[in-house]
């Protein structure tokens, strides 16, 4: 895909996305865990170690259903939506399960490398970050000067 | 207290009032010296007509204990009496001097005036009171039970809520595009990269 340096999504928008997306999981995952032990309380009148549990898994699983179901339904995030931006892959296309999957387990398992490679993004012609460069993706701006999404 | 015969007069003035400032006419006074000498005439009238209309209802009361043509002889040796002759001088007299009192008319015009015109003040500000209040008690709170009842207010609600949303994510969209590139082109600068994409905005 041969876009001009301006169309791929720059870092803050990208930062901005993604702090949009953490309080969105983090305000769901608080939701899940209300309703998981508040509903226990109020069906079985007590809250089983199996519920505790079945949380830890969801809320684990949480992001990354979060993450690569976006990527893969909408090619963005409720954060990327916000502000503009959404994943591609490298030649133009739309993102696959199985790539999404792979790109958010990667950015999860090796949160603080996704952070710390973000600082690609100033310096790569096509603004990718570490992460797009292992995934072979591109981050760029949608729903701008007629470009889709 | 109110008087309520005086508040059609001071509602015209409160009229005449608007439409002089309405339409700019200041050398127009608010109560003319013709207004007010017409105004004095009336209520000496009303005035004169009400106390003749006592004497005349006592006077019929009294009479009418009598047959007719008994009231009208007795009216015409009345008349004839030397004694009411005199009593009916100080009455030309008056007629004579009519012309003399324009002033005193006037004047007497204008207090009717302005009192009419507080009259009619205090009237309307009653009036709006009690109607403001009836408004605040009776009249508001339904349309506010319908306005949020009704689905079509909500939709234009949720309508402008949702635009607003939409511009403020166009506007936060806007200003973190130009910000990548300024910062883009800052991390260049400062670190002599090359200077192939300077910002756009």
């Amino acid at each position: 895909m041969n876009l001009p340096h301006e169309a791929y999504a720059g870092l803050i928008s990208r930062l901005v996305a993604l702090a949009i997306d953490i309080v969105l999981i983090t305000v769901g995952a608080a939701i899940a865990v209300g309703l998981a032990f508040g509903g226990s309380q109020v069906l079985l009148r007590e809250t089983p170690d199996w519920v505790g549990l079945v949380v830890g898994v969801a809320i684990g699983l949480l992001p990354v259903v979060y993450f690569s179901a976006s990527w893969w339904i909408a090619g963005q995030t409720p954060g990327g939506m916000t502000m503009g931006i959404a994943v591609r892959h490298r030649n133009g296309v739309p993102l696959r399960f199985t790539r999404s999957l792979l790109r958010a387990l990667i950015g999860l398992a090796l949160a603080p490398i996704w952070f710390l490679g973000m600082a690609l993004v100033l310096v790569d012609d096509r603004r990718r970050g570490l992460i797009d460069v292992a995934c072979g993706t591109v981050v760029v701006y949608v729903g701008r000067n007629g470009e889709g999404g | 207290m109110v008087n309520a015969a005086r508040v059609p007069l001071g509602l015209a003035i409160l009229l005449a009032e608007r439409l002089r400032t309405d339409l700019g006419v200041r050398w127009w006074p608010t109560v003319s010296a013709v207004g007010a000498f017409a105004i004095g005439v009336g209520d000496a009238a009303a005035s004169t007509a009400r106390r003749t209309a006592g004497a005349a209802a006592k006077s019929g009361s009294d009479l009418g204990r009598r047959p007719v043509s008994a009231v009208a002889g007795a009216g015409r040796k009345v008349l004839e009496q030397p004694v009411v002759a005199q009593a009916m001088a100080p009455v030309r007299r008056a007629g004579s001097a009519l012309a003399g009192r324009a002033d005193a008319t006037v004047a007497r015009g204008r207090a009717v005036a302005y009192a009419a015109r507080a009259d009619a003040l205090a009237v309307l500000l009653t009036e709006s009171t009690s109607a403001l209040a009836w408004v605040r008690g009776d009249v508001l709170p339904t349309i506010i039970d319908d306005l949020v009842t009704d689905p079509k207010v909500r939709e234009l609600a949720l309508q402008q809520a949702h635009g607003a949303l939409t511009d403020a994510a166009r506007e936060a969209r806007h200003r973190s595009a130009g910000a990548d590139a300024r910062l883009e082109a800052s991390v260049h600068r400062l670190f002599g990269l090359f200077a192939r994409h300077e910002p756009s905005s």
